[in-house]
């Protein structure tokens, strides 16, 4: 456990050691916000309904960006040995960068602490449906830190990374997309809605905490975790 | 290094192990699973009442659910949805509560009973084998009873789900629908008033027998009719003491009564200044209780209304703030009664301020439902309806005027009533008291017609007199207003622009100025060590 706190630490703080997290936070609320006010005043609800069905689109973006040099960059400046040499468990390596990556993600949802006090002073919403949606919002977003991170530990290109990672999220999303779903036979859809990174996002948004999309949730991470790993202990047969 | 597998292919079953494993926890976390509901209203829990009567459940009551095969997918999540919802029912109904779920195959028993029941039947696209057909669909309810049974023709969505399901159980139990009746008080006949009151009509409808009572046709009023609704009605109609000795006598007899009275009549159509009535029924109410004054109330707590205005040849409208359509907010609904219980806003257009009179007689309790806020003035005639006028003026010369304050808008009253025709030795078939009498009175009658929240009011207040108070509850739980709130007329424009540049800048600018700070101090520190 000590050793997951150190590597978190030493990853957080690396984001930060270069202009790219001011950067990337920015431009990440500016794009949130703006894109939630456009209708929001028109719409005449205080709700931040909006706001989360932008949000597993956004994060899409974001996200991968920053997962993509967790492993990516370590390999390309050889420094993937070094680390793995430490006499500490490729696990603990693993689950250390992935906690820094969430760290960063409950950062940039923190800072967009803005709209929830904006939505509360014009009205009155349902706080609890937006509490339940931030807490969706940290698992959806720790699944992409999970897939993302997986990704880049079987590549040194992050440009490869990023594609990768966003082609696989985008098919995780799209599997229960109502757009994809029309067109799949009727006896398939319910497997599929239920695969999807979407569809238990949305359950959990509306309002409820439900074991089973938490569940789902925990099992995407801990099994791009797991295959993470394996792709580092892979890396010590060579 | 040590390798940890023995080849390759070991390797790949621990790999499949793992995930066999993961997919084993996530079927079991299907079938077993619990729910934490974080929403104000508690929309995706039972609600207490809910719980209530399906304990109170002493005979067996059984819930036939219909559910096609090969669902389209917004349909299998509605049902995945009444399965979570019907499952709690379970919990609570015990073995008094039969659930059982049909698939209305083609030409199968099941099919041929949903049709009988009158479940509906509606085609969607479903895609098949890759291509798309459209197939009949059925997603509804029936409830059985006895020999009884009430149904939910079309599932439509999960929101209200529960009310419906567990209003069609207590009205499966009753051996007949209870019967409201809206009194024919203007020159409509039966059709043009459904179109008129619309949204009351189809509210009500769905729960309660409508008798729609013309005094033409039927007198006296039916005492059958459980509570009867009075719409608005000019000075001509209550003017007529055969109108006003129906509506007492009903009232004498023990029925329960809805009175909507417009002191101040509007009519655009003919006239942009409100006209006062006065006529026998205010008269009437003084005697039971209640002072509907002839006098109108403005509030800056209010509703905005589209004005038509010609820009440059081309017709265009605007919002505007006004203060005769009062929006009466939470504070403003007195006493934590059940019929407002999850309203957040109601909208009352020309409305009188609605008194309880000071020599009330002891035996009458009466409770004040609705009141103004606190920035309400009220106006003597002429009420001039114009919405373009300067209202603050307006605002501080009734405060000079001591015509400001907080004004009841609907009261109820209960207890010992006596008949205004109580002194009338004509005839000895006049009833001259009642000891039971039930009634509510509003300032006027036009927010029947401002859309279903209002009508939902209406029928709540129906509820609240006719049935269960544990089923308004329920019910209300959908009816949050989530609406902005009024701002006193401060310009909206501004207020969003203001939100929305705070909303986008405010962040990154701190976010870029803690970066820069941070950069320059690492710099300077960087230089000092030499590095740089």
């Amino acid at each position: 456990m000590k050793s997951i706190l150190t590597i978190m630490k030493r990853e957080f703080h690396a984001y930060f050691l270069s202009p790219i997290a001011y950067i990337f936070l920015s431009l990440y609320l500016v794009l949130t916000n703006f894109l939630f006010f456009q209708g929001f005043f028109i719409a005449g609800e205080a709700s931040m309904r909006n706001y989360f069905e932008l949000l597993p689109w956004l994060l899409l973006l974001f996200l991968p960006a920053i997962t993509m040099r967790s492993w990516a960059e370590e390999r390309k400046n050889r420094t993937l040995e070094l680390l793995l040499t430490w006499p500490i468990k490729d696990s603990e390596v693993v689950s250390g960068k992935f906690f820094a990556s969430f760290l960063f993600l409950a950062l940039a949802l923190l800072l967009s602490g803005t709209v929830p006090i904006s939505v509360m002073l014009i009205g009155n919403p349902d706080e609890g449906i937006m509490i339940a949606s931030y807490i969706g919002a940290l698992f959806l977003g720790g699944a992409y830190i999970a897939v993302g991170m997986a990704v880049s530990s079987f590549t040194e290109n992050q440009i490869v990374a990023f594609i990768g990672t966003v082609v696989l999220l985008l098919v995780g999303i799209l599997l229960g997309h109502e757009g994809v779903i029309a067109f799949v036979p009727s006896s398939v859809a319910p497997i599929l809605s239920g695969l999807s990174l979407e569809a238990h996002f949305n359950s959990i948004a509306r309002g409820v905490l439900d074991s089973r999309d938490i569940i789902y949730y925990l099992s995407v991470i801990g099994l791009a975790l797991f295959f993470n790993t394996q792709s580092l202990e892979s890396r010590k047969w060579e | 290094m040590k390798r940890r597998f023995s080849g390759k292919s070991l390797y790949i079953l621990f790999i499949l192990f793992v995930v066999g494993i993961v997919l084993i926890i996530n079927i079991q976390a299907n079938r077993h699973f619990f729910r934490v509901d974080l929403t104000e209203n508690r929309q995706y829990t039972i609600a207490p009442g809910t719980r209530e009567i399906l304990k109170s459940l002493n005979d067996y009551v059984t819930v036939e659910i219909y559910f096609s095969e090969n669902l389209p997918p917004q349909f299998q999540k509605i049902k995945d949805d009444v399965k979570d919802v019907v499952t709690e029912f379970s919990v609570y109904g015990g073995k008094h509560l039969k659930v059982e779920w049909q698939t209305p195959r083609e030409n199968s028993v099941a099919k041929q009973n949903a049709v009988s029941l009158g479940l509906e039947q509606i085609h969607l696209p479903v895609v098949e084998k890759d291509r798309e057909t459209i197939v009949k669909m059925i997603a509804g309810v029936a409830v059985r009873y006895g020999g009884r049974s009430e149904i939910i023709p079309l599932i439509k969505g999960t929101a209200g789900f529960e009310y419906e399901l567990i209003k069609r159980i207590s009205l499966v139990l009753k051996p007949e629908r209870p019967r409201i009746g809206i009194l024919r008080t203007e020159n409509y006949s039966q059709d043009v008033a459904k179109e008129y009151f619309k949204d009351l009509f189809a509210v009500m409808e769905a729960d309660y027998a409508i008798d729609y009572v013309d005094l033409t046709q039927t007198y006296p009023i039916d005492q059958n009719i459980q509570t009867l609704i009075v719409p608005g009605g000019d000075a001509d109609f209550w003017n007529n003491p055969y109108s006003l000795a129906a509506v007492d006598q009903y009232f004498m007899k023990g029925g329960k009564l809805i009175v909507l009275a417009n002191r101040i009549a509007v009519n655009l159509a003919k006239s942009a200044v409100g006209v006062p009535q006065n006529s026998g029924l205010f008269e009437m109410l003084k005697r039971w209780g209640v002072d509907v004054s002839s006098e109108m109330i403005a509030d800056f707590s209010c509703d905005v209304i589209q004005l038509q205005q010609t820009i440059d040849g081309k017709p265009q409208s605007y919002p505007m703030d006004y203060p005769f359509f009062m929006k009466i907010t939470e504070e403003g609904m007195v006493n934590n009664n059940p019929a407002l219980a999850g309203f957040q806003s109601l909208v009352f257009p020309w409305c009188s301020p609605t008194r309880i009179v000071a020599n009330l007689p002891k035996t009458v309790k009466a409770d004040t439902l609705l009141m103004s806020s606190k920035t309400a003035f009220v106006y003597g005639d002429p009420y001039t309806l114009n919405p373009r006028v300067y209202w603050d003026k307006r605002f501080a010369a009734a405060k000079s005027e001591g015509r400001v304050g907080q004004f009841p808008v609907a009261v109820h009253l209960t207890g010992e009533f006596k008949s205004l025709f109580a002194s009338d030795s004509s005839t000895d078939q006049i009833v001259g008291s009642t000891t039971g009498g039930n009634l509510v009175v509003v300032g006027n009658s036009n927010f029947l017609t401002t859309g279903t929240v209002s009508a939902m009011f209406a029928k709540n207040l129906a509820d609240w007199l006719t049935t269960n108070d544990k089923l308004i509850s329920i019910k209300n739980r959908q009816l949050v207003d989530r609406s902005f709130k009024t701002s006193s007329l401060v310009n909206e424009k501004v207020r969003a622009m203001t939100y929305r540049i705070v909303n986008i800048t405010l962040m990154p600018i701190l976010l870029l100025v803690v970066g820069l700070f941070i950069y320059t101090k690492r710099r300077k520190a960087q230089k000092r060590e030499g590095v740089l």
